[in-house]
């Protein structure tokens, strides 16, 4: 009888985690390909506190067209003035073969030109924050292997929990992340809470979402804290004048167009 | 002065109803030869949306302050332009530029360059030193990653060169503006230039072909007497790529029959220019690095530039180092600079140029090493 059950558990365990993998993957699908409008825009507003409560404040245009399982993001720098027009357009194309590599420009305005920049390096810090641009991206799936560690209460909501643990060391060198565990509303699609884990595998960032809001029919994070555990610094990312199905006019995510504020 | 009021009255009377951007900086220089060189610099720019079109206005100037002559103010852009599904239109004074190359002018040829003050500022903001020109720009975009660029340029302008209050003029530099000069007119369809370019992304190339049929702006000593504009033609191509944590930059033109000045004369013949860059980021640090080569029968020149740049402190704080070498000349500079952004409105520079060499452009630099100090506002 005993052995039985063990051979019962040894034929079944590997795909009780199977199950936990495939569902954690489902879940992740359905948080990439939630239903959040063809194109989409707001203004962010970015604070950056350092370890000595000191703010500095950083003001975003950000727009974004869905365009088959394509993703065009522009994102517009409005402040600090120095770099005022410094634009960065990421161009994420999940039907192509080799979907887990976006394509992202940069248009520095002393050169007055866009210029490429390798997608093999999204840890650099996003205007100073700590965001990095791999936290702004759309999620590339294929990146981390992801498992369904339970169900917990954020904030009064039920949330999936789910760990995903990078794929390989590429993904590592990529994002500097080697795991994260992400808390995702089971009716929203929505994370809204997140731990990073550094290269050596230690926690070293959280993000937590203090605010969602109904927009348009579509519930849409509005406010967001990013704080780093090794230099105590902290970035809140606020939206506003947040839109959806704005329909722009593809041509204004041409690497010609970088440097325009972007109109629709 | 007149300028000065009819910028501010055309600023005042559009305020209500537009952005404003405006910035005064403070620039000071301890040149070699035991001099300092300051001046205030203004720039205030216009965004304004309507219903059909949108209008961006930039007015410039500077005022010497160790000097008096040393003063002007213009509109660096008057710009009227919209965007249609597949079509977009500039019309106005504007800056064109094109190519992948940082620094060296391949394909980037279109308008010409203010250097009025000094070479550094061309180093230090390309885009500021380029001088706008009156043109119409339209941009086609076909089918998916395929554009066409067309620009007409009836507009005509000189490359400034030093001016003497600057100490970054000489006797040669004097001499040579004080020729009488042959050049197009302005505005005259005729003496118009145009320009075109085809772009599009292919298997993760971006990849563009260039034509110019324009003007060399920089002019050429004829006679004792004499300089003059010589037509300019150009073909170009270039593509970047991203390999691995690299990017690969690459471009090339041939000026066809292109005039150029010899010892005692001037020549007219074909000039080919390639150009290949590497860039690398990591995190906040970035390296880039250049090198071009021009060739024709009577020279083959080969130039180099390294530009290493760290951020710290949320990016308040940025290092940076500019190189440039000529391997043929043996001339070339060297630019240290620190900028710490105070505030969001106020910035300051400090560093330090060294130039090298007894040949060439950069060699009459060759005592103005120099270490500088700027201050920079934001006002709004």
């Amino acid at each position: 009888m005993k052995k039985i059950l063990n051979l019962i558990l040894l034929v079944s365990f590997p795909s009780v985690i199977f199950a936990e993998v495939t569902s954690a993957f489902k879940i992740m699908e359905n948080l990439k390909w939630r239903n959040d409008g063809q194109s989409r825009a707001s203004e962010i507003k970015l604070d950056i506190v350092d370890s000595n409560g000191n703010t500095r404040t950083r003001k975003i245009e950000y727009i974004e067209l869905d365009k088959g399982k394509s993703r065009f993001t522009i994102l517009y720098v409005d402040s600090p003035r120095d770099v005022r027009k410094t634009t960065i357009l990421i161009k994420n194309d999940s039907s192509r073969k080799n979907h887990t590599k976006s394509d992202i420009w940069l248009y520095i305005p002393i050169l007055g030109k866009t210029k490429k920049l390798s997608s093999k390096n999204k840890s650099g810090s996003f205007v100073g924050s700590n965001f990095q641009y791999s936290d702004l991206e759309w999620i590339i799936l294929e990146d981390f292997i992801y498992t369904l560690k339970g169900e917990e209460k954020v904030n009064g909501r039920s949330c999936y929990k789910v760990e995903a643990k990078a794929l390989d060391k590429n993904v590592i060198e990529k994002t500097s992340y080697s795991k994260k565990i992400l808390w995702i509303d089971k009716k929203y699609d929505l994370i809204v809470k997140e731990d990073f884990f550094n290269r050596d595998g230690f926690l070293f960032k959280q993000l937590r979402v203090n605010k969602i809001k109904k927009i348009d029919g579509i519930r849409t994070i509005v406010k967001q804290t990013i704080s780093n555990l090794i230099n105590s610094q902290k970035s809140i990312m606020s939206l506003s004048n947040v839109k959806y199905d704005i329909n722009p006019s593809p041509s204004i995510f041409r690497k010609q167009s970088l440097g325009e504020r972007p109109r629709w | 002065m007149v300028k000065l009021v009819l910028i501010s009255i055309f600023f005042y009377i559009n305020l209500k109803a537009s952005d404003i951007y405006s910035n005064l900086s403070l620039k000071n220089a301890y040149i070699d030869n035991h001099s300092l060189f300051s001046y205030a610099e203004g720039y205030l720019e216009l965004e304004h949306e309507t219903q059909y079109f949108d209008l961006n206005i930039i007015g410039r100037g500077y005022y010497g302050l160790t000097d008096k002559e040393y003063r002007d103010t213009w509109f660096e852009r008057f710009l009227i332009s919209r965007k249609l599904d597949n079509l977009s239109f500039s019309l106005g004074k504007q800056v064109l530029n094109w190519g992948e190359s940082d620094y060296f002018r391949v394909v980037n040829i279109l308008n010409p360059v203010d250097l009025r003050d000094y070479y550094l500022s061309y180093l230090n903001n390309p885009q500021s030193v380029t001088k706008s020109l009156w043109s119409l720009k339209l941009d086609y975009v076909g089918i998916e990653n395929f554009g066409v660029n067309f620009i007409f340029i009836p507009d005509f302008e000189m490359d400034n060169l030093p001016d003497v209050y600057t100490g970054f003029s000489n006797k040669n530099i004097e001499y040579f503006k004080s020729l009488d000069t042959i050049k197009p007119d302005s505005l005259n369809l005729k003496d118009s230039s145009f320009a075109l370019k085809l772009d599009t992304s292919l298997y993760d190339n971006d990849i563009a072909l260039y034509y110019y049929h324009g003007w060399n702006s920089s002019p050429i000593q004829i006679s004792k007497k004499e300089k003059k504009i010589f037509r300019r033609d150009m073909i170009g191509a270039s593509i970047s790529r991203e390999i691995n944590y690299f990017v690969i930059r690459a471009e090339s033109a041939l000026y066809l029959n292109d005039a150029i000045q010899t010892s005692n004369n001037y020549k007219k013949l074909n000039i080919v220019k390639s150009l290949i860059g590497i860039d690398w980021v990591n995190q906040d640090l970035s390296i880039s690095t250049q090198y071009l080569n021009t060739h024709s029968e009577v020279e083959n020149m080969h130039e180099i530039s390294l530009y290493i740049e760290e951020k710290f402190y949320n990016n308040n704080l940025v290092l940076s180092n500019i190189s440039l070498h000529n391997f043929t000349t043996g001339v070339g500079l060297d630019e240290f600079k620190f900028k710490y952004r105070y505030t969001e409105n106020i910035n300051f520079y400090l560093g330090y140029d060294v130039f090298w060499g007894d040949e060439g452009v950069l060699s009459n630099y060759s005592s103005q090493n120099r270490l500088f100090f700027n201050l920079e506002f934001f006002i709004n």
